[in-house]
Protein backbone atom coordinates (compact mmCIF):
# COMPACT_ATOMS: atom_id res chain seq x y z
CA UNK A 1 0.00 0.00 0.00
CA UNK A 2 1.58 3.34 -0.91
CA UNK A 3 0.31 6.82 -1.27
CA UNK A 4 1.14 9.13 -4.01
CA UNK A 5 3.87 11.38 -4.18
CA UNK A 6 1.72 14.45 -3.95
CA UNK A 7 -0.34 13.20 -1.35
CA UNK A 8 1.86 12.93 1.65
CA UNK A 9 5.16 14.07 0.92
CA UNK A 10 6.48 10.48 -0.89
CA UNK A 11 5.63 8.70 2.29
CA UNK A 12 5.26 5.06 1.60
CA UNK A 13 2.97 3.40 4.50
CA UNK A 14 3.79 0.32 6.03
CA UNK A 15 0.87 -2.19 6.85
CA UNK A 16 -0.55 -3.79 9.88
CA UNK A 17 2.67 -3.06 12.19
CA UNK A 18 2.89 -0.02 13.26
CA UNK A 19 4.78 2.75 13.87
CA UNK A 20 8.27 2.70 15.78
CA UNK A 21 10.52 5.82 15.41
CA UNK A 22 10.49 8.43 12.86
CA UNK A 23 10.65 7.70 8.78
CA UNK A 24 14.02 7.08 7.57
CA UNK A 25 14.86 8.75 4.05
CA UNK A 26 15.87 6.44 0.91
CA UNK A 27 17.52 7.02 -2.20
CA UNK A 28 16.10 5.40 -4.92
CA UNK A 29 18.80 4.73 -8.16
CA UNK A 30 18.35 2.80 -11.01
CA UNK A 31 21.18 0.68 -12.60
CA UNK A 32 21.86 -0.24 -16.12
CA UNK A 33 18.45 -0.24 -18.29
CA UNK A 34 15.96 -0.18 -15.17
CA UNK A 35 13.85 2.17 -15.79
CA UNK A 36 14.05 5.36 -13.69
CA UNK A 37 11.35 6.45 -10.75
CA UNK A 38 11.14 10.66 -11.30
CA UNK A 39 10.96 10.85 -7.67
CA UNK A 40 13.98 9.14 -5.99
CA UNK A 41 14.06 10.40 -2.27
CA UNK A 42 11.06 8.11 -0.64
CA UNK A 43 10.38 8.33 3.01
CA UNK A 44 9.80 4.60 4.19
CA UNK A 45 8.69 3.24 7.78
CA UNK A 46 11.45 1.65 9.34
CA UNK A 47 9.86 -1.47 9.77
CA UNK A 48 9.36 -1.79 6.07
CA UNK A 49 10.90 -4.90 4.70
CA UNK A 50 13.52 -5.52 1.31
CA UNK A 51 10.69 -7.39 0.29
CA UNK A 52 8.27 -4.76 0.90
CA UNK A 53 9.95 -1.70 -1.26
CA UNK A 54 10.86 -4.33 -3.69
CA UNK A 55 6.83 -4.82 -3.97
CA UNK A 56 6.63 -1.05 -4.21
CA UNK A 57 9.26 0.03 -6.98
CA UNK A 58 8.13 -2.91 -9.25
CA UNK A 59 4.39 -1.50 -8.74
CA UNK A 60 5.72 1.91 -9.40
CA UNK A 61 7.60 0.99 -12.12
CA UNK A 62 4.66 -1.11 -13.72
CA UNK A 63 6.24 -4.38 -13.82
CA UNK A 64 5.14 -7.92 -14.70
CA UNK A 65 4.61 -9.25 -10.76
CA UNK A 66 7.05 -12.54 -12.45
CA UNK A 67 9.72 -9.94 -13.24
CA UNK A 68 12.71 -9.75 -10.56
CA UNK A 69 14.09 -6.67 -9.12
CA UNK A 70 17.23 -6.54 -7.41
CA UNK A 71 17.95 -4.24 -4.61
CA UNK A 72 21.75 -3.51 -3.79
CA UNK A 73 23.13 -1.74 -0.47
CA UNK A 74 26.55 0.40 -1.13
CA UNK A 75 26.69 -1.18 -4.53
CA UNK A 76 28.04 -4.22 -3.01
CA UNK A 77 25.45 -6.84 -1.36
CA UNK A 78 21.94 -7.28 -2.05
CA UNK A 79 19.81 -7.29 1.96
CA UNK A 80 17.62 -10.15 2.17
CA UNK A 81 14.59 -9.38 1.50
CA UNK A 82 13.25 -9.78 5.48
CA UNK A 83 15.33 -7.68 6.48
CA UNK A 84 14.13 -4.14 7.68
CA UNK A 85 15.03 -0.46 5.63
CA UNK A 86 15.28 0.99 9.36
CA UNK A 87 18.20 -1.86 10.69
CA UNK A 88 20.05 -1.00 7.19
CA UNK A 89 19.48 2.47 7.61
CA UNK A 90 21.46 2.69 10.75
CA UNK A 91 24.61 0.38 9.85
CA UNK A 92 25.06 1.85 6.23
CA UNK A 93 23.43 5.20 5.56
CA UNK A 94 25.09 8.13 5.64
CA UNK A 95 24.29 12.12 5.64
CA UNK A 96 20.86 11.27 6.79
CA UNK A 97 19.95 9.02 3.87
CA UNK A 98 20.25 5.36 2.60
CA UNK A 99 21.07 5.16 -0.88
CA UNK A 100 19.85 1.61 -2.55
CA UNK A 101 20.15 0.71 -6.44
CA UNK A 102 17.83 -1.45 -7.62
CA UNK A 103 17.98 -3.52 -10.94
CA UNK A 104 16.50 -5.81 -13.31
CA UNK A 105 19.35 -8.12 -13.66
CA UNK A 106 21.73 -8.82 -10.71
CA UNK A 107 24.04 -6.14 -11.10
CA UNK A 108 26.54 -7.24 -8.17
CA UNK A 109 27.95 -10.57 -7.88
CA UNK B 1 14.03 -16.27 6.75
CA UNK B 2 17.51 -18.26 6.48
CA UNK B 3 18.95 -18.87 9.61
CA UNK B 4 21.89 -20.82 10.26
CA UNK B 5 20.99 -24.03 11.57
CA UNK B 6 23.52 -23.86 14.97
CA UNK B 7 20.84 -20.68 15.45
CA UNK B 8 17.57 -22.21 14.70
CA UNK B 9 18.83 -25.19 17.33
CA UNK B 10 19.27 -22.13 19.49
CA UNK B 11 16.16 -20.70 19.24
CA UNK B 12 13.69 -23.51 18.88
CA UNK B 13 15.89 -26.69 20.27
CA UNK B 14 18.29 -25.98 23.03
CA UNK B 15 17.24 -28.21 25.20
CA UNK B 16 16.44 -31.00 23.25
CA UNK B 17 19.53 -33.81 23.07
CA UNK B 18 21.88 -34.40 20.40
CA UNK B 19 21.44 -35.97 17.24
CA UNK B 20 18.56 -33.52 16.32
CA UNK B 21 15.64 -35.04 14.98
CA UNK B 22 14.50 -33.10 12.39
CA UNK B 23 11.31 -33.37 9.73
CA UNK B 24 11.38 -32.40 6.86
CA UNK B 25 7.92 -31.39 4.59
CA UNK B 26 8.36 -31.94 0.66
CA UNK B 27 4.43 -30.40 0.20
CA UNK B 28 3.00 -26.86 1.14
CA UNK B 29 6.08 -24.34 1.91
CA UNK B 30 5.18 -21.56 3.90
CA UNK B 31 5.52 -18.70 1.87
CA UNK B 32 4.84 -16.44 4.34
CA UNK B 33 7.75 -17.57 6.89
CA UNK B 34 10.38 -18.62 4.20
CA UNK B 35 12.25 -17.53 1.23
CA UNK B 36 12.02 -20.03 -1.18
CA UNK B 37 15.54 -20.58 -2.81
CA UNK B 38 13.95 -22.15 -6.45
CA UNK B 39 17.98 -23.15 -7.03
CA UNK B 40 21.33 -23.65 -5.49
CA UNK B 41 22.54 -20.33 -7.04
CA UNK B 42 20.21 -18.54 -4.78
CA UNK B 43 21.47 -19.87 -1.46
CA UNK B 44 24.89 -19.58 -2.90
CA UNK B 45 24.05 -15.48 -3.62
CA UNK B 46 22.48 -14.99 -0.52
CA UNK B 47 24.86 -16.45 1.49
CA UNK B 48 27.58 -14.24 -0.59
CA UNK B 49 25.50 -11.20 -0.09
CA UNK B 50 25.78 -11.91 4.11
CA UNK B 51 29.59 -11.95 3.96
CA UNK B 52 29.79 -8.72 1.76
CA UNK B 53 26.96 -7.47 4.39
CA UNK B 54 28.96 -8.20 7.32
CA UNK B 55 32.89 -7.41 5.37
CA UNK B 56 31.19 -3.75 4.89
CA UNK B 57 30.92 -3.60 8.53
CA UNK B 58 34.13 -4.86 9.35
CA UNK B 59 36.67 -3.70 6.66
CA UNK B 60 34.50 -1.54 4.07
CA UNK B 61 34.45 -4.28 2.01
CA UNK B 62 37.96 -3.91 1.08
CA UNK B 63 38.54 -7.19 1.93
CA UNK B 64 35.98 -8.93 0.15
CA UNK B 65 36.47 -6.81 -3.17
CA UNK B 66 40.13 -7.78 -3.07
CA UNK B 67 39.21 -10.85 -3.73
CA UNK B 68 38.96 -12.78 -6.81
CA UNK B 69 36.39 -14.49 -8.66
CA UNK B 70 37.66 -17.77 -7.77
CA UNK B 71 38.44 -16.78 -3.92
CA UNK B 72 34.48 -16.28 -3.61
CA UNK B 73 33.57 -20.08 -5.28
CA UNK B 74 36.57 -21.04 -3.07
CA UNK B 75 34.90 -20.20 0.22
CA UNK B 76 30.96 -21.27 -0.88
CA UNK B 77 32.53 -24.67 -2.47
CA UNK B 78 34.36 -24.58 1.06
CA UNK B 79 30.93 -24.38 3.13
CA UNK B 80 28.94 -26.55 1.09
CA UNK B 81 31.43 -29.39 0.75
CA UNK B 82 32.30 -29.57 4.74
CA UNK B 83 35.87 -28.69 3.45
CA UNK B 84 37.16 -27.11 6.85
CA UNK B 85 40.23 -26.17 5.27
CA UNK B 86 39.34 -24.85 1.62
CA UNK B 87 37.19 -22.59 3.71
CA UNK B 88 39.91 -21.16 5.74
CA UNK B 89 42.24 -20.18 3.32
CA UNK B 90 39.76 -17.82 2.12
CA UNK B 91 38.11 -16.82 5.44
CA UNK B 92 40.98 -16.06 7.37
CA UNK B 93 41.77 -12.98 5.22
CA UNK B 94 38.07 -11.74 6.25
CA UNK B 95 39.24 -11.83 9.72
CA UNK B 96 42.37 -9.96 9.61
CA UNK B 97 42.52 -6.34 10.44
CA UNK B 98 45.45 -3.79 10.26
CA UNK B 99 48.21 -4.23 12.53
CA UNK B 100 47.89 -0.39 13.79
CA UNK B 101 43.90 -1.36 14.63
CA UNK B 102 42.62 -3.34 17.78
CA UNK B 103 39.77 -4.59 15.63
CA UNK B 104 37.43 -4.72 12.94
CA UNK B 105 35.68 -1.24 12.36
CA UNK B 106 32.40 -2.48 13.38
CA UNK B 107 31.49 -5.76 15.00
CA UNK B 108 28.54 -7.70 12.65
CA UNK B 109 26.08 -8.75 15.05
CA UNK B 110 22.79 -10.02 15.32
CA UNK B 111 20.92 -10.23 18.29
CA UNK B 112 17.36 -12.72 18.17
CA UNK B 113 14.84 -12.51 21.23
CA UNK B 114 12.68 -15.04 21.02
CA UNK B 115 9.98 -12.69 23.11
CA UNK B 116 9.90 -9.90 20.32
CA UNK B 117 8.38 -10.22 17.16
CA UNK B 118 11.39 -8.06 15.24
CA UNK B 119 13.56 -10.23 13.45
CA UNK B 120 16.45 -9.15 15.09
CA UNK B 121 18.67 -6.36 16.17
CA UNK B 122 21.51 -5.04 13.74
CA UNK B 123 23.65 -1.98 14.70
CA UNK B 124 26.87 -0.59 14.67
CA UNK B 125 29.36 -1.23 17.21
CA UNK B 126 33.08 -1.20 17.84
CA UNK B 127 34.98 -3.92 18.95
CA UNK B 128 36.77 -1.23 20.65
CA UNK B 129 35.69 1.87 23.24
CA UNK B 130 37.46 5.40 22.55
CA UNK B 131 39.67 4.91 25.43
CA UNK B 132 41.23 2.24 23.75
CA UNK B 133 39.43 -0.27 26.26
CA UNK B 134 37.86 -3.86 24.44
CA UNK B 135 34.17 -3.84 24.47
CA UNK B 136 33.22 -7.00 25.72
CA UNK B 137 30.20 -8.87 24.65
CA UNK B 138 28.54 -7.32 27.87
CA UNK B 139 28.84 -4.22 26.72
CA UNK B 140 27.44 -4.77 23.73
CA UNK B 141 24.24 -5.82 25.27
CA UNK B 142 24.23 -3.22 27.51
CA UNK B 143 24.39 -0.43 24.78
CA UNK B 144 22.03 -2.47 22.25
CA UNK B 145 19.62 -4.58 24.27
CA UNK B 146 19.74 -3.83 27.74
CA UNK B 147 16.67 -5.91 29.08
CA UNK B 148 18.74 -8.96 28.43
CA UNK B 149 21.40 -8.01 31.36
CA UNK B 150 20.75 -9.25 35.02
CA UNK B 151 20.66 -5.84 36.94
CA UNK B 152 23.28 -6.02 39.12
CA UNK B 153 21.90 -7.12 42.64
CA UNK B 154 18.95 -9.15 40.48
CA UNK B 155 18.76 -12.85 39.10
CA UNK B 156 19.60 -13.55 36.36
CA UNK B 157 16.47 -13.94 33.69
CA UNK B 158 17.94 -14.86 30.45
CA UNK B 159 20.71 -16.47 28.65
CA UNK B 160 22.71 -15.65 26.06
CA UNK B 161 23.64 -18.40 23.50
CA UNK B 162 26.30 -18.10 20.48
CA UNK B 163 26.85 -21.40 19.29
CA UNK B 164 24.84 -23.35 22.03
CA UNK B 165 27.08 -22.29 24.50
CA UNK B 166 26.83 -19.26 26.86
CA UNK B 167 30.34 -17.08 27.02
CA UNK B 168 31.11 -15.28 29.18
CA UNK B 169 29.70 -12.06 29.11
CA UNK B 170 33.36 -10.02 29.82
CA UNK B 171 34.91 -11.74 26.73
CA UNK B 172 36.15 -9.45 24.46
CA UNK B 173 33.59 -8.95 21.25
CA UNK B 174 36.65 -9.03 19.12
CA UNK B 175 37.96 -12.11 19.80
CA UNK B 176 34.19 -13.55 19.67
CA UNK B 177 33.92 -12.47 15.97
CA UNK B 178 36.92 -14.12 14.98
CA UNK B 179 36.40 -17.27 16.80
CA UNK B 180 32.55 -17.29 17.34
CA UNK B 181 31.20 -15.91 13.72
CA UNK B 182 29.07 -18.56 11.48
CA UNK B 183 30.71 -18.76 7.88
CA UNK B 184 28.18 -16.02 6.63
CA UNK B 185 30.72 -13.70 8.92
CA UNK B 186 28.13 -12.77 11.63
CA UNK B 187 27.68 -13.63 14.99
CA UNK B 188 24.27 -14.68 15.57
CA UNK B 189 23.41 -14.30 19.56
CA UNK B 190 20.46 -15.95 20.81
CA UNK B 191 19.08 -14.42 23.73
CA UNK B 192 16.20 -16.87 25.41
CA UNK B 193 14.44 -16.57 28.76
CA UNK B 194 15.11 -18.93 31.38
CA UNK B 195 11.89 -21.14 32.44
CA UNK B 196 11.33 -22.40 35.95
CA UNK B 197 10.20 -25.74 36.79
CA UNK B 198 6.77 -26.26 38.87
CA UNK B 199 5.62 -29.13 40.46
CA UNK B 200 2.06 -29.85 40.85
CA UNK B 201 0.41 -32.73 42.53
CA UNK B 202 3.13 -34.76 41.31
CA UNK B 203 2.99 -33.33 37.19
CA UNK B 204 5.22 -30.92 35.83
CA UNK B 205 5.09 -27.29 34.53
CA UNK B 206 7.29 -24.86 32.78
CA UNK B 207 7.25 -21.30 33.78
CA UNK B 208 8.81 -17.76 32.63
CA UNK B 209 10.69 -16.42 35.20
CA UNK B 210 8.98 -13.06 35.09
CA UNK B 211 5.94 -14.65 35.44
CA UNK B 212 7.31 -16.45 38.23
CA UNK B 213 8.10 -13.43 40.32
CA UNK B 214 4.80 -12.61 40.71
CA UNK B 215 3.55 -16.18 41.88
CA UNK B 216 2.16 -16.62 44.78
CA UNK B 217 3.90 -19.05 46.41
CA UNK B 218 1.85 -22.55 47.16
CA UNK B 219 -1.96 -21.55 46.54
CA UNK B 220 -4.42 -23.49 43.94
CA UNK B 221 -4.43 -19.73 42.63
CA UNK B 222 -1.48 -19.97 42.11
CA UNK B 223 -1.58 -22.91 39.71
CA UNK B 224 -4.60 -21.46 37.45
CA UNK B 225 -2.38 -18.48 36.99
CA UNK B 226 -0.12 -20.64 35.61
CA UNK B 227 -1.70 -22.58 33.13
CA UNK B 228 -3.05 -19.25 31.93
CA UNK B 229 0.18 -18.36 31.69
CA UNK B 230 1.25 -21.26 29.59
CA UNK B 231 -1.62 -20.97 27.60
CA UNK B 232 -0.08 -17.65 25.97
CA UNK B 233 3.47 -18.46 25.92
CA UNK B 234 4.97 -20.87 23.84
CA UNK B 235 6.91 -23.78 26.13
CA UNK B 236 9.12 -24.81 23.55
CA UNK B 237 12.28 -25.78 25.43
CA UNK B 238 10.69 -27.28 28.15
CA UNK B 239 12.71 -28.26 31.39
CA UNK B 240 15.21 -25.77 32.16
CA UNK B 241 15.63 -25.02 35.89
CA UNK B 242 18.23 -22.41 37.07
CA UNK B 243 16.86 -21.16 40.05
CA UNK B 244 15.46 -24.43 42.36
CA UNK B 245 12.40 -25.37 41.48
CA UNK B 246 8.96 -24.45 42.97
CA UNK B 247 7.49 -27.71 45.23
CA UNK B 248 3.27 -27.53 46.24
Amino acid sequence: MWCGPGLTSNFLRVGARGISGAPVDILLKAVGDTPIMKTKKWAVERTRTIQGLIDFIKKFLKLVASEQLFIYVNQSFAPSPDQEVGTLYECFGSDGKLVLHYCKSQAWG
Amino acid sequence: MHYPIGLLFDLLASSSALPWNITVHFKGFPEKDLLHCPSKDTIEAHFMSCVKEADALKHKSQVINEMQKKDHKQLWMGLHNDRFDQFWAINRKLMEYPAEESGFRYIPFRIYQTTTERPFIQKLFRPVATDGQLHTLGDLLKEVCPSAIAPEDGERKNQVMIHGIEPMLETPLQWLSEHLSYPDNFLHINIQRLWILIRYKGSFAALDYHAAEILPAGSICALHFVSCKLSILNVGSFGYAERPSITQ
